[in-house]
Formats: C-alpha cells, sequence, structure tokens
C-alpha cells in the first residue's frame, strides 16, 4: 500500500486558523467582558469632560484600525499611540483622572473592536484585543502607582511624567510579550524562545509608538502648541511607518531573490517539482521545533531553498559523462551561493549538507551547522516520501535507523514531532496525488 | 601629483575656506547659546552624523538635519545667535575617528566646509525670522514655523548642491551609478527638517522634559534614512547574485552584462534619461541574461554558427527570464525591458509575453538590444575574435530601422565620442576573418 504523506498534512491556509479559532473563541467571551466590566467599574467616577473622553476613545478606536509592519507579525496598531498618551493628557496620577483613561481604553477597544468585526478584520479575532486591554490597564495603573509615589510627587514639575512613562511602558510590553507567547505557543508550532526572541525584534516599533504618543500628549497639554501637536507626533509616525514598511520590503525582496534562484533547477528542468518548497515548509516547521533565532530561521529557510541550486550544472556534458554524487552537487551548489556576497554563510550551510552526522568510531563532527543537519534530514524525507513513494512512518523509520550516524538523532526526534503533531502518520483512505496547498505558495 | 589629487585638495581648500569664514561671521552675528542645551544638540548632530547611511552610489546622508533644525528654533527663541549654534555644531559634524586614525583630510575638511556652510545659512535665516518675531514675547507659532520650514528648505538645498558639486569633482563622470530618486530623498529630508523645526518649538513651549522623547523621535529619522539605504543595498545585492551565478555558469558572459549596462548607460544619458530611468536601465542590462542560466550550457559556449533551432532556443531565454524572476516584485518593470530585448525595432523578432508582434518595442528595451549587439561584437567570443569599434557601428547601422533604433546607435556613438573610449580591436573589419583567426588561434592553442 502506497499513503502520500502529504494527504495527511491539513490544508496549510486552514491549518493555524483553526487552532487560532480555540484562542479566539476564548478571547471572544473573555475581552467583552473585560471591556465591559472595566467600563462598569471606572464610569462612574468620571469627572472629566466626556466630550473629551470620547474624543480619545474614538481616536483609540480609528488607531486600532491601522497596522504597523513589524516582522514578528503581532499586529501593532498606531491605536497603541493614543493609548500611551491618555495617562499623560488625563494626568493619571489622581483616581478621578485614572477612571478617565480606563474608560477611554473600554470604550475605545469596544468600539475599535466592533470596527474590525464589521470590517471583517482578523485581528479582532485572534486575541490581541484581550492583550491590548490588560496590557494597557496594566501600564495605566503603573503610571499611576509611580505618579502618585512620593519620590515623584516632589520631583521638578516638567520631569514629573518620565518615571511613570518609562515604568509603565515597561510593564506594558512585559505583558504584551507574555500573554503574546502564550497564545502562541498553543499553536505548538512555535517554541517560547524563538516567540520571545522575534518579539524582541520589534521593540523598535514599539518604542516609536509609545514615544509618538507620549510627545502628542506632552505637546497637546502645553496650552501655546495645541492642534499644532498633531503635526510634531503625527510626521515621526509617518516617518516611523514608511521605514517599518521599507524593512519588511527589504526581507521581502531577499526572500524573493533566493525563491527565484532556487527556482532555475525546476526552471532549467533539473529537479522535483516543488520539492524545494515543500523541504522549506518542513525544514521550518522544525526548526521552530527547536527553538531556533530569528536569524537562524533565515539562514534555514535559505539554505533548504538553495540546497539543490548545484544542479544548474548538470548541463554541462562533461560531467554527465563522468557522473557526480549529492557531494558534488552540494559543493558546487555553495560555489554559486557563495558568489553573491550576502550568500556566504547559506553557501557555508549548503556546503556542508552531505556530510554524514558521525561517522562510524568517530566523534560527533560539532562544526557541521544544526541548519545543514535539518536540511539533509527533512531533504531525505520529502525524497524517500515523494520519489520512494514511502508513506510517513516509514520513512521516518529510515531515518531513525540512519540516526546517530547519517541523522542527528535530535533534528531526526524534532521531525517526528512535527509530524505526529501534524498526523502525517495515520493511515488514509484516499491518496490524490499532491495537495495543491503545498506547490508554489508564496510565503 | 595627478590631476585626481589636485581637484580634490582644491575643492577640500575652497569648502574648508569658506567654511571658516561661515565661522567668523556667525561669531559677530550674536552671543553663544546656552552651553546645556547646545551640548546636547551637538552630542545627536555628531552621532547622527557618525551613523550616516549610503543612501545611494558613494552619497551618504544622514538625519542630522532634524537636530541643527530643532537647535536653530530653540537658539532663535532663547534669543542667542542660531546661526553661530548651528554652524558651531556642524563643524564638529565631520570628525570621524576612522579618517583621524588613517590621516585623511581632504573629505572631512570637505565635509567640514559644507556642512558649515549649510547650517550657517538655515541659521541665518532662522535668525532673520527670529528678529521679526521677537525675543521673550509669546511666539507667533504660524511664523516661526514659516522659517523653520524655509530654513529647512536652504539647508537642504545648500547641503545637497555642494556635496553634488563635491562627489563631480571627486569622482568624475566615469564609472558613475546613477542617483536615482532623488526627489523622494530631499523631500524626505525636508520633511525631516521641518519635523525639526516643530520639535524646537515643542521644546520651547513644553519644557525640557521632552527632550528624551525627542531622543526617540531622532531615532526614527536614523531608521528611516536607513531603511532607505538598506533597500537600495538588498535591490544592489540582489542583481549581484543574479550576475554572479550567471557568471559561474558562463565564463564568456563574465563582464558582458556589466558592459551592457555600461554602453546602456552610456547611449541613455545622451537620449537626456533621468536618474531613476538610467538606473531602471543599469538594473534592466544587469538581468538580460539571467534565463541563460537555464539553457543548456553547450548552447550557450557552442563553436561555429548556431542552427536556427538552436538559434530559436537560444532566443527563449530572453522569456525564461520572466519566468526565473517573476516573483521578484522590484524587478518587474526591468523584466519587461529585458524580456523584449530581442524583439526587433520594426516589431518582428522574437519577444517576451509583454511583446506584441508588429509593436516597437520600448527606447529601453531598443537601447538594451543595441548595447548588447555592440558588446557582442566588439568582445571576443568563443567562436571569434572581437571585431573593430568602426565596423560594429556599419553593422549596426545596416540593419537601422529594421533590427535596431536609429537613434540609439547616434547616442551610443555620441557617447562613446563624449567619454573618449573605444572598445574592440584595432583592425579585423570583418567578420569572416574574426572566425577564421579565432579557428587558428584554437588550433594553436590544441598544439
Amino acid at each position: 500500500m502506497t499513503t502520500n504523506w502529504l494527504d495527511a498534512w491539513p490544508n496549510k491556509k486552514l491549518w493555524p486558523r483553526m487552532r487560532e479559532r480555540r484562542v479566539g473563541r476564548w478571547s471572544m467571551i473573555l475581552f467583552p467582558l473585560g471591556a465591559v466590566a472595566l467600563l462598569a467599574l471606572n464610569i462612574g467616577r468620571l469627572n472629566w469632560d466626556p466630550l473629551e473622553v470620547m474624543v480619545a476613545s474614538v481616536g483609540l478606536a480609528v488607531g486600532m484600525q491601522f497596522k504597523v509592519p513589524a516582522s514578528s507579525g503581532n499586529p501593532f496598531a498606531p491605536g497603541l499611540a493614543v493609548g500611551a498618551a491618555a495617562p499623560i493628557y488625563f494626568g493619571a496620577s489622581e483616581g478621578t483622572s485614572l477612571a478617565a483613561v480606563l474608560t477611554v481604553y473600554a470604550i475605545g477597544l469596544l468600539l475599535g473592536w466592533l470596527l474590525l468585526m464589521a470590517r471583517r478584520d482578523r485581528t479582532g479575532l485572534d486575541g490581541a484585543m484581550l492583550r491590548r486591554l490588560l496590557g494597557l490597564t496594566a501600564y495605566a495603573l503603573v503610571f499611576a502607582w509611580i505618579g502618585n509615589l512620593e519620590v515623584v510627587r516632589t520631583m521638578d514639575d516638567q520631569w514629573r511624567v518620565v518615571p511613570p512613562l518609562l515604568a509603565g511602558t515597561g510593564i506594558w510590553l512585559l505583558v504584551e510579550a507574555a500573554l503574546w507567547v502564550q497564545f502562541r505557543v498553543e499553536h505548538r508550532e512555535f517554541s517560547r524562545r524563538y516567540l520571545t526572541r522575534a518579539l524582541l525584534g520589534d521593540l523598535n516599533v514599539f518604542v516609536s509608538l509609545i514615544a509618538t504618543g507620549a510627545l502628542f500628549a506632552l505637546a497637546v497639554g502645553s496650552p501655546s502648541i495645541g492642534l499644532w501637536a498633531l503635526g510634531v507626533a503625527g510626521l515621526p509616525y509617518l516617518f516611523a511607518h514608511s521605514a517599518f514598511r521599507r524593512f519588511q520590503t527589504i526581507r521581502r525582496t531577499y526572500r524573493q531573490t533566493i525563491r527565484a534562484l532556487a527556482r532555475i533547477p525546476e526552471v532549467a528542468g533539473l529537479g522535483t517539482d516543488g520539492h524545494a518548497d515543500r523541504t522549506v515548509e518542513l525544514a521550518l516547521a522544525v526548526g521552530k521545533d527547536l527553538g531556533m533565532s530569528r536569524h537562524e530561521m533565515d539562514d534555514l529557510e535559505y539554505a533548504a531553498l538553495m540546497h539543490d541550486i548545484g544542479r544548474i550544472t548538470l548541463t554541462e556534458p562533461a560531467i554527465l559523462r563522468i557522473g557526480y554524487t549529492d557531494d558534488d552537487i552540494a559543493r558546487w551548489g555553495a560555489e554559486i551561493i557563495s558568489q553573491a556576497p550576502y550568500l556566504d554563510r547559506i553557501a557555508d550551510h549548503v556546503r556542508r549538507l552531505h556530510e554524514p552526522y558521525r561517522k562510524p568510531g568517530e566523534q560527533v563532527d560539532p562544526s557541521i551547522s544544526v541548519i545543514s543537519k535539518v536540511v539533509r534530514a527533512t531533504s531525505a524525507y520529502d525524497h524517500l516520501v515523494t520519489d520512494r513513494s514511502l508513506s510517513g512512518l516509514q520513512a521516518i523509520e529510515v531515518l531513525h535507523q540512519g540516526a546517530a550516524y547519517d541523522f542527528d538523532p535530535e533534528v531526526v526526534g524534532a521531525l517526528r514531532r512535527v509530524l505526529e503533531r501534524r498526523k502525517a502518520f495515520q493511515p488514509r483512505a484516499h491518496h490524490p496525488s499532491r495537495s495543491p496547498a503545498l506547490t508554489g505558495t508564496d510565503q | 601629483m595627478t590631476g585626481l589629487t589636485r581637484r580634490r585638495m582644491l575643492l577640500a581648500a575652497c569648502y574648508a575656506t569658506a567654511g571658516v569664514a561661515v565661522l567668523v561671521m556667525a561669531a559677530t552675528s550674536g552671543s553663544f547659546p546656552s552651553i546645556d542645551r547646545w551640548l546636547f544638540f551637538a552630542v545627536a548632530f555628531v552621532l547622527l552624523e557618525f551613523y550616516s547611511v549610503e543612501v545611494n552610489d558613494r552619497l551618504f546622508q544622514s538625519s542630522s538635519v532634524m537636530v541643527a533644525l530643532t537647535a536653530g528654533v530653540v537658539f532663535a527663541l532663547e534669543g542667542s545667535s542660531a546661526m553661530l549654534g548651528m554652524a558651531t555644531m556642524a563643524a564638529l559634524g565631520p570628525l570621524m575617528p576612522a579618517d583621524l586614525r588613517e590621516r585623511r583630510w581632504f573629505q572631512p575638511l570637505a565635509n567640514f566646509g559644507q556642512m558649515t556652510i549649510s547650517a550657517g545659512a538655515a541659521g541665518y535665516v532662522l535668525d532673520l525670522v527670529q528678529v521679526e518675531v521677537g525675543v521673550n514675547t509669546k511666539p507667533d507659532l504660524a511664523l516661526i514655523l514659516a522659517g523653520g520650514v524655509l530654513a529647512s528648505l536652504v539647508y537642504t538645498l545648500v547641503n545637497s548642491q555642494l556635496v553634488r558639486l563635491a562627489v563631480r569633482v571627486v569622482y568624475g563622470s566615469r564609472d558613475f551609478v546613477p542617483w536615482s530618486r532623488m526627489t523622494l530623498l530631499v523631500t524626505s529630508l525636508l520633511s525631516m527638517g521641518i519635523i525639526g523645526a516643530l520639535l524646537g518649538v515643542t521644546i520651547v513651549l513644553a519644557e525640557d522634559a521632552v527632550l528624551p522623547l525627542i531622543l526617540a523621535v531622532y531615532l526614527i529619522g536614523h531608521l528611516s534614512l536607513s531603511s532607505h539605504g538598506q533597500l537600495r543595498e538588498a535591490h544592489e545585492a540582489t542583481l549581484r547574485g543574479f550576475v554572479k551565478a550567471l557568471e559561474a555558469k558562463d565564463l564568456y558572459t563574465r563582464g558582458h552584462t556589466e558592459r551592457v549596462a555600461y554602453f546602456a548607460q552610456l547611449a541613455g544619458r545622451e537620449l537626456s534619461f533621468s536618474g531613476t530611468q538610467l538606473e531602471r536601465l543599469r538594473w534592466a542590462a544587469l538581468i538580460h541574461d539571467v534565463g541563460k542560466l537555464a539553457v543548456p550550457a553547450e548552447l550557450i559556449r557552442k563553436k561555429g554558427r548556431l542552427s536556427d533551432e538552436e538559434y530559436g532556443e537560444m532566443q527563449a531565454h530572453a522569456h525564461l527570464v520572466e519566468e526565473i524572476l517573476a516573483e521578484v516584485d522590484f524587478l518587474q518593470p526591468m523584466v519587461e525591458i529585458a524580456s523584449a530585448h530581442h524583439s526587433n525595432y520594426d516589431g518582428s523578432g522574437y519577444g517576451g509575453s509583454g511583446h506584441q508582434h508588429g509593436r516597437r518595442p520600448s527606447l529601453e528595451s531598443c537601447i538594451l538590444a543595441v548595447a548588447d549587439a555592440f558588446d557582442a561584437m566588439t568582445s571576443t567570443r568563443s567562436y571569434r575574435m572581437a571585431l573593430s569599434q568602426q565596423f560594429a557601428f556599419e553593422e549596426l547601422r545596416r540593419n537601422a530601422g529594421t533590427q535596431f533604433h536609429p537613434d540609439v546607435i547616434d547616442a551610443l556613438e555620441g557617447g562613446l565620442d563624449r567619454v573618449g573610449e573605444t572598445y574592440g580591436s584595432q583592425h579585423v573589419d570583418d567578420d569572416e576573418l574574426a572566425r577564421r583567426l579565432a579557428e587558428q588561434e584554437a588550433v594553436a592553442e590544441n598544439a
């Protein structure tokens, strides 16, 4: 019996969403409940001009509708800047003003959530709003607490705002990070370490949003600046926004280029269709399981994409006459890759691709990178199931037999975990030739 | 002493003298600003200058204009001389440890002059406005802002013109990678200046507590510029990657793509293309042969003439460019140009998917076709020696109007004349002779 393990792989596009629904379902209940409770607790103690509270709430709600491009995928929104500005503007160190701030948060987030749902934006579903609610509340409470300390109260007038702002921002970032990592870990595709590092990579987005908001609040509070504050804070924000978008374009450009280079063997008819794409997908899942950092993940993706690029030399008649080994392909591939200055590291990974993990009777060679080992194992797995039509279980069994000599046992273990989660080992009733979701999808 | 060194020395001396003159003028223009604020801004200014970004070929830019304008507005409003404060700050900007260590003098001197002049000019404008506003009265925001905008305009313009002049003088025009999207860059510098002025007003009105936040805004400005530079770097690196992969596969292509790019740019400049257009042309030239990566190697370096069938397959590589590069967004306009470089001026011949039979290909494609053919004739191939430049132009002219665009041929010839360069061999004026010579050489090599 031949089983195509790809059948067992749920549709790539649907799969994460199914998990997210579970997180989403809880937050769909918890978020409105929390927001309404916050509103009920605070609205009675409100002694600020309701108009100002409403304007701030609407600003927060509208700000939630836009996304700042951030590389971790965490949907940062300009609304965070409004949230950061509120305690400074309302002066949250007094109890009644704190009530105003929390009211703004509750109304603004609820309103923003409804708007998101009306626009069928998925940010409203995946727990982001619950995270925002808890993060902002923590920020306001710490802001008020620090602002009320005796040391801070006796500080020079103009500097009094700095300590609460710094402490509040720190707590907010912690809450945001902890919840985000918690929600994502439930997907089980990501390790905690990977996520924490990814989030820290977005610190610049977070800090620039907070700074924009704080600047706005300080400026608008000064009577002679007034509405000019929109320019003072808005223009830098636009700059930051375009810069972050450009950073994303840069990443995309590199990725697209490398994908284009990796396509060459296939365009020339020298490789298996879709092998590179499938290897990348699987290798990245293994990398996340092993808790690689963002940079390592990038390198892993590129190495997996280009691991077969050496095949473009297979048009040379001389080479076809003499014959070649996998090792040769890897070496030629590394030579081609190393020509591009930004791909040096990748070339090293590809060069060592076909070296065994450990030769009999010798110590483990520590200089072979984990990236090489992951690409080696996942590429072998893909060959076994597509070219030799083994079932997922049979293929992983072959790798297990090779573990300790050919393959790193740790990597094979991670691969096994990934495949188990994807239920790749369950027998299937029917087997169409290939899952359409896996070929030619862009990341 | 070579001409280049003399030109550089002269330029550095001129700029530095003018810079010192500006400093002297500034010293007489008013009192020095309060030292702690001046220090704060000077440190920020020098730091940003230190981390300046290569935003275009050999054009370094930093977001220090923000700091300069903030400082200028603050100084002017506290009643001291903005010109003096800004010019002294800017004079410190070019102090780079690396330059001092390696004892380079021309560049820091030129930069010193250039920055002092632009900062001094902007400060002068701010001082004029401040006289209108009057010190220690309640400041009129709109007027100050107008002054800030004007000062930022002066700073950006003076700065970019002086830098442009310096680069022209120091590097000459040979081997010049065009500066593209300069309007975008100048606009963003200008708006950074305006943000700077706004921040200055904010400091004066909202007290010093905003200073840490203002540092964050400076950081944002720096991020913005560095993203600009990194994006450019990413594009260049991408193109280099493809060119190198091509060279790894086929030694005869080595240098071909770069030369075609150079010829295309010469012709483009003659046809008065803008910087952005020239860059597009250069990129299209760099990728025009990428399709060859997927063509069998024996075909590319086959000795002797290709059969019709092989010729067809060879030309199909123009189409493979599209297939390989389909996913790379930023290259799409260039791919269109490159994939049509084998179609003829009269609309016949093989073209990519963007080419319609009977339609004239775009001017860029025509330039690329002429540059490609010119280099093919004037460089040595496996099957024939290089032909002379004169012969190449005769051959191009014979096919002008059918295969090649006549104006482009004139433009390329004019461009080569202007830079005074000749390509190809001196005497080989005959295709048959060139092939025979190559065969003789091959026989001699084998013997």
